[in-house]
């Protein structure tokens, strides 16, 4: 492994590499600081820069875009109380009040300090778990591949938002989806009106529709945001001292964001909001409360949206299934490049997932460098016009979904899936469900018949192996744990 | 449905107002269509060839049952419950919002016909106009600038020919 790593090094090193791991820091921030631009759109519109380019320097850049963008979501939260992520909601709670006492510079620096320990540490846990995972799944079966799928199929009533049956549709939408084209193991084509359709419903200009164009639709209804602006102040100049108290808060969410990543379905803002809890828990009563401006609640927050981060790709480097909607998008860039994640990954591309570790541990500092050297410039990205900036995120669609065969076919599934997120997002319909599916059901559906043609059509070979009984058990749990602990709230309520 | 135009002295945007009950009812009815006439296409799928397979029809069999339900739900749900219950859906500038979908489809359509570079020198100012932007300056040069930048990065650097 030492030597895979250190090639992997080698690799990051190489200038071409290098320019990739900081155009895609640089994106990811300016992405990043741009409130409701995540980094799902953000790695989403960068893989049509990636056509043609080698694969380790695509996923350098789009691992350095995702781990930039998650950060970044954080200045904008700190200095005009307006989270540029998601998972940056919780460092607004605490940034934002520390900003207007005066305190911005301090509040950035925790921020990225917190962020960059929260990554280092969760990219070492990431190469202590991914290869050994790796390793465990190459005794994998087609059953324990089924049931693989199907636990992260499972996870749909995590991802369901306020409802489980709109979740439900969503995913049986992505499962319907997935089944068009031709027949993995016959070759019928289902579903396929014209040839266009054999080869299946494109990922990648389907993740552009659902979630560039319908987001560019979304801020043509929007306005900028106006919030009291406040001083920075000096981010560079900070004494060490002061990280003193932080150090246990920053290590536990960096723990915390690093398994709860791992998990497919929770992603970066679980995590900021479990570790943000976790703080309030164990500061207790001390001064300022959180909520007031203390900086723990800052530093917890964004130490786990990193982590989280690296825990997304373990299970996608280690067993091919997304830990997060951003994952889902890495996932149809490697596909687009003819390299199929998942266990063998690391045995048929060794460096892909060496170069991903290593560019995690080298595009860290780089993240932290670029995040204190341009706190000013990243606030003012929110300046730039929304119709501007939606023109372009539809441009850079309609362009990359040509790109990816050079045919219109792509192009028109972006618009209508376009049209479709749009619409679904409106009726509060989530989408995470249908790119859940997209992902795993052929993995699910080839395993599956696979696994019945080796039983010569018995169901008892998925209970029969150990880990497969494992995993079904784990999906049922986790399918059935949130629907009844929803069940016992609305009972209660 | 209703749609509720505040007065033009405070310069607020139009604000298209959706019965949440509506649109939900709609969409569910949509989903049960479309699984409907999926399921009714797969029954019509070649049988397995022996009996250890389950043929091409199971999995879009499962999705269009599952799918069938959870629309079936959704129905109940929006007509059974409370009014109040499912909050109303609010479309903020709907006719740029509409203008800039019917622009893009535009661009879309004129892409193999009038060649993807002028399609795009009219369209992304156009949208931009839907959008808000006023500024002739910012138009032009923002037409001019993504044309030039998609022929840098595409056409230039990945090689890449557009209709």
């Amino acid at each position: 492994m030492i030597e895979s790593l250190i090639t992997g090094f080698g690799l990051v090193l190489h200038p071409y590499v290098l320019l990739a791991l900081f155009g895609g820091t640089i994106v990811g921030y300016v992405i990043g600081a741009m409130p409701g631009l995540g980094p799902s759109l953000g790695v989403a519109l960068l893989v049509p820069f990636t056509y043609g380019v080698d694969p380790v320097v695509a996923m350098v850049g789009l691992v350095g875009l995702y781990m930039a963008a998650e950060y970044a979501g954080a200045v904008t939260a700190v200095l005009l109380n307006t989270p540029g992520t998601a998972a940056a909601v919780a460092t607004a709670w605490d940034g934002y009040p520390m900003a207007k006492k005066g305190e911005a510079g301090w509040a950035l620096h925790v921020s990225i300090i917190s962020s960059g320990i929260g990554a280092l540490l969760s990219a070492i846990l990431l190469i202590g778990t991914a290869v050994p995972l790796s390793e465990f799944a190459l005794r994998f079966g087609p059953p324990e591949y089924f049931a693989l799928a199907l636990f992260g199929l499972s996870l749909v009533t995590s991802l369901g938002g306020s409802s489980v049956l709109r979740g439900l549709l969503s995913l049986f939408l992505g499962v319907a989806i997935a089944v068009i084209g031709m027949d993995p193991v016959t070759g019928v084509p289902r579903f396929a009106i014209t040839p266009d359709f054999f080869e299946g419903i494109p990922l990648v200009p389907m993740l552009l529709g659902l979630y560039a164009v319908s987001e560019a639709l979304y801020m043509l209804e929007g306005s900028t945001a106006k919030t009291l602006k406040v001083a920075i102040g000096n981010v560079w100049s900070m004494h060490l001292a002061r990280y003193r108290p932080l150090l246990g808060t920053i290590l536990r969410s960096s723990g915390i964001g690093y398994f709860i990543g791992v998990i497919p379905g929770a992603g970066a803002s679980i995590a900021s909001l479990i570790a943000y809890g976790n703080a309030k828990r164990r500061n207790g009563t001390n001064l300022p409360a959180f909520g007031d401006g203390n900086p723990a609640g800052v530093a917890a927050s964004e130490a786990a949206n990193n982590a989280a981060v690296s825990g997304a790709l373990a299970p996608l480097l280690a067993l091919g299934v997304p830990g997060s909607a951003t994952a889902a998008v890495l996932i149809g860039a490697l596909m687009i490049q003819g390299i199929q994640p998942g266990p063998m990954l690391f045995v048929n591309n060794p460096e892909i997932p060496y170069s991903v570790f290593a560019s995690i541990l080298i595009g860290t500092p780089l993240m932290v460098i670029v995040g204190l050297l341009g706190a000013r410039l990243w606030v003012k990205v929110t300046a730039v016009p929304l119709s501007l900036l939606a023109a372009l995120v539809i441009g850079i669609s309609v362009v990359g979904a040509f790109a990816s065969t050079n045919s219109m076919f792509p192009v028109y599934v972006t618009l209508v899936f376009g049209i479709i997120g749009y619409v679904l997002r409106k009726v509060d319909i989530p989408t995470a469900p249908i790119v859940l599916a997209l992902v795993l059901v052929p993995m699910a559906e080839a395993n599956y018949r696979r696994a019945l043609v080796v039983a010569d059509g018995s169901h008892t070979i998925f209970f029969l192996s150990p880990i497969s009984l494992i995993l079904l058990l784990a999906a049922a749990s986790s399918f059935l744990v949130p629907l009844f602990k929803r069940y016992r709230q609305s009972r209660k309520n | 449905m209703s749609q509720e135009r505040t007065p033009s002295i405070d310069k607020e945007p139009a604000v298209l107002v959706l019965s949440g009950r509506v649109a939900l009812l709609i969409v569910a009815l949509l989903g049960l269509c479309g699984f409907t006439w999926m399921a009714w296409q797969s029954m019509a799928f070649p049988a397995a060839f022996n009996t250890a397979e389950v043929g091409a029809a199971r999995v879009p069999l499962i999705a269009c049952t599952g799918g069938i339900l959870s629309s079936i739900g959704l129905i109940v749900q929006a007509v059974r419950r409370k009014f109040d219950s499912i909050p109303a859906i609010a479309i903020r500038k709907p006719l740029g919002v509409l203008a800039a979908l019917a622009l893009t489809i535009l661009w879309v359509w004129g892409m193999p016909h009038i060649g993807f570079y002028l399609a795009s020198v009219i369209v992304v100012p156009l949208i931009m106009l839907a959008g808000g932007e006023r500024r002739p300056m910012m138009l032009v040069l923002s037409a001019i600038g993504f044309v030039v930048f998609v022929h840098v990065c595409f056409s230039f650097l990945l090689d890449i020919e557009f209709p």
